[in-house]
Formats: C-alpha cells, structure tokens, sequence
C-alpha cells in the first residue's frame, strides 16, 4: 500500500513544549484512581529498569509505529518504525488500533501476549520484556490516544519508566500512570520470541497467544510456540493440536502424525484428535491405519461429528 | 450510474449470506482437519451440538471477519491489508473488536507535536483576548 503520509509531523519543536505536553497529561488525570494492589507486588524486585530496550523517537510516524519498533526490536525482530506504518497505521483514523499492534507482531513472526493487570506487566519487566500501553493523554479539551513502552518501574518511589513520544526516559508517577492506562482498559502488550514463556503465562491465555501465530501463518513460530507451551503444560490438548495443525500446514505430515498420535493419548475423548489424526494417516496413503481412528472420531460425536463422518466416509470410499 | 458507496457494504453482506446459506443445504461439508481454535473455546457455545447449529457458528465467524475487514477498508486500508490484519486475529479476538472498530481508540498522540499545537492554540487565544481588551479600552471615552 502507499505510504501515508502523516500530517504535522514535521513540526519543530522546544523541549518547553514537552514539558507542557507532559504537565497537561497531568492535570488530565482523574484523581483517586486506583494504584497497585499492595500484595500482588509483593515478591516482586523492588526496582527494575531494563535498559538495554533501544528507542526510536517518533518523529516522522506516529506513537503506534515507533512503539511497536522498539518492543519488536528487543524481541529480536530488528525492525524501524517506518517499515511498520503500513501494518499498523490506519490512515483514516489518523493513528493505530491496538489489535493491528497486535496483527502486526504476529505477522513478524513473534508472540504478541496481551496483559491488563499492572502487577503482571510488572512481572514482564522484572523478567525481561518491555511492554507497550496503551495511554490517553493530554488535557481533558484535547484528548489523545497514546502507545508508548514500559521499561521499567519504581516501586519505592511509586513510578513507572517508559519510553514515550520522543523522551527516551520518562519517568511518570504510579497514580498518573495508572489514570492514563484505565481509560483504555488497561491494554498492554508484551512481545516475544515463541520459544519465551511470558511470566504471566497461563495455558489457556499462552496457548491462544500462539494460535495468533498460526493464523498470522507464522507456521515455524507457531510450531515453536506451541513446543514451549507442551514443555511447560505436558498435557495441554489445543498446543498438541496446534502443533500438529502447524507442522500439517507445511507438509510435515509425519510430524503432524506424531503430534496428533499424543493428543489421542493423553486425550483419549477428544473428537478432534481422532479426526485430525485420522486425516493426516490418510493423506499419507495409510488408509488401514485411518479408518478405525476415525471410526473412533465418530463414535466420540461431538460439535465436530458431522465432520468425522466425512471424514471416515472419504477415507473408506479411498478418494 | 453511479452507487452510493455506502450501499455496498449492505449489499455484500447479503450477497455472502446468501451464498452462506446454500452451502448450508445439500453439499456435505468436505472433510476436513478441525482447527486449533475449536479447542482453545473455553466454552462451548450452547447451540453447537448438531451439525446445522456448528455451521451456523462458523458462518457467524466469518461474517464477523468480514465486517470487521469492511470496517478497516473503511479507515482507508487496501483489501489486501485489511484481510491480513484480521486474518492474524482469533475468532476471540475478532469478536471482541465486532461493531466496534470505529470506536476502538486509535493511538496518535505526538507528544510534543500536540503539546506545542495546543500551546500555539492557547497563545492566540489569549492574544486575542488581549488584543480585544486594549480595543475596548480604547473604544470607552475616557473620563479626562
């Protein structure tokens, strides 16, 4: 697509005006928003800055672009900011919507886990990973939607670290950051190699994070990502699924066999597993292998039994 | 002869539920491997148990990719990038974003850039009032 060009970027600016932008993005705060959940933070280092996270002032592209750069960056994905504006910029709206962020690491091959809980994105930092906001900013006549980078935090001094706009270390008080974070309900976003386990992983929340890969078509990302995901949760049905849908779809089928082969197992009641086994045996031509698997498929019904019939019909009738 | 753009949308909607409503009839779904995501649902919906209520869900899904691929083109997105974005999301994700995506918050705060149009915005205002102010001061005969 053509590059869009952004307006009023190309402003000079005076450090004053940020110190402005900034003094307005504090009186724009609603007081008495809550803070962290003192137990939640408890074994938690008390301070953390990683600072090796690079920084890419947004200069000529907007706060979505420039955000997404230095998280994905970190992640190992070098990237700029301006090779990101036609994946997540929408011309329209004159700025980025959070699931194109989100789209967009995907797309690159790398595992966009989201998170709305302060002390989890605190978790993140400690171990590591930056995460992106997503905050509203300025005075309450002008309000803007804002992505910047979390790098860090304080928890004695009750501050939060990011890399914001074209400040490279902006150091914002807990209270204020927590009333610019709420109105966009929390959003954050951390991103990482699919062999890394967030912190805060969760099977059911880590494992839909790598079927984001899968459907970005990220098939090696996402077979990686689901192998993690087995590492850490053995017994998990979608990451042997996904795995084996993943290895299917670039012709590994005798990978996908072995994974699909473990699901049945460990899922001895799960439709699924029979059917997706059942399709692959037969695809590699081992049909005498297929058809009781499927029969099985069929006989455990399902919202899939419909499917398994089919299955079992077009195996049996050999093509 | 020209047509409103805004009939489009309505009218591709259709045209995909009616071509989403034959397959519904005779032709046997073709045999295939399920997704990942059909066991990644937390909950199984209510109504999936026949055959007739599964494919109804489906077409729902992808109905609601494609509004929401309507909705991107609409912030001025070519088709091809449109359907990449949203092909990258989950049945989950997309319906969370379903009907909304005009009012989703689109992130563009420029820091300094608006800080400083704001800060010009407020400087002509109060040079204005002050200009107004002299005026009138001006304008009031004095007394002496």
């Amino acid at each position: 697509m053509p590059m869009a060009r952004i307006p009023g970027n190309r402003r000079k600016r005076a450090p004053v005006f940020t110190v402005l932008a900034v003094a307005w993005a504090v009186l724009g705060c609603a007081p008495g928003l809550e803070t962290l959940p003192p137990p939640a933070t408890q074994d938690l280092p008390r301070r953390v800055e990683i600072a090796d996270v690079p920084f890419f002032p947004q200069e000529d592209y907007q706060c979505g672009p420039a955000s997404l750069a230095i998280a994905l960056t970190h992640g190992g994905v070098a990237v700029r900011p301006r090779d990101l504006v036609g994946e997540v910029y929408s011309p329209a709206r004159k700025g980025s919507l959070a699931i194109s962020m989100l789209a967009s690491a995907r797309r690159r091959g790398l595992l966009a886990f989201p998170l709305s809980r302060l002390d989890r994105v605190m978790r993140e930092l400690a171990g590591g990973t930056p995460a992106i906001v997503l905050q509203r900013l300025g005075p309450p006549w002008a309000r803007r939607w804002h992505f910047a980078v979390l790098i860090g935090y304080d928890l004695e001094r009750q501050e939060m670290i990011l890399r914001s706009g074209r400040t490279r270390r902006l150091v914002m008080p807990f209270d204020e950051f927590a009333a610019t974070w709420a109105p966009g309900q929390n959003w954050a976003l951390v991103v990482l190699p699919p062999s890394r386990l967030p912190e805060s992983a969760e099977e059911r929340t880590f494992v839909a994070a790598v079927f984001g890969l899968e459907r970005a078509r990220q098939f090696p990302a996402a077979v990686t990502g689901y192998e993690t995901a087995l590492s850490r949760w053995p017994r998990s049905l979608g990451a042997m699924v996904g795995l084996g849908n993943s290895h299917y779809a670039v012709g590994d089928l005798a990978a996908a066999v072995a994974a699909f082969e473990r699901a049945t197992v460990a899922h001895p009641t799960s439709a699924v597993a029979f059917n997706n086994l059942a399709h692959v045996l037969a695809e590699m031509g081992r049909r005498d292998e297929a058809v009781p698997i499927a029969r099985k498929a069929v006989a455990l019904g399902g919202p899939f039994a419909a499917l398994s019939k089919t299955t079992l019909r077009e195996i049996e009738r050999g093509r | 002869m020209l047509i409103r753009p805004s009939v489009f949308k309505p009218i591709s909607r259709f045209v995909i539920l009616a071509v989403a409503m034959l397959s519904l009839y005779p032709a046997p779904a073709p045999a295939a491997m399920v997704e990942t995501d059909s066991v990644l649902r937390s909950e199984p919906s209510p109504d999936a148990a026949g055959p007739v209520s599964a494919e109804r869900e489906r077409l729902k899904r992808l109905l609601r990719r494609q509004a929401a691929r309507d909705a991107l083109r609409s912030h001025g997105l070519s088709a091809e990038e449109a359907t990449a974005r949203i092909d990258a999301l989950s049945d989950a994700e997309v319906r969370r974003i379903a009907g909304r995506l005009d009012r989703l918050p689109a992130g563009a705060f420029h820091g300094a850039a608006d800080g400083a149009r704001s800060a010009a915005l407020i400087i002509v205002v109060v040079g204005i009032l002050l200009i107004l102010v002299l005026l009138f001061a001006k304008l009031v005969p004095d007394d002496s």
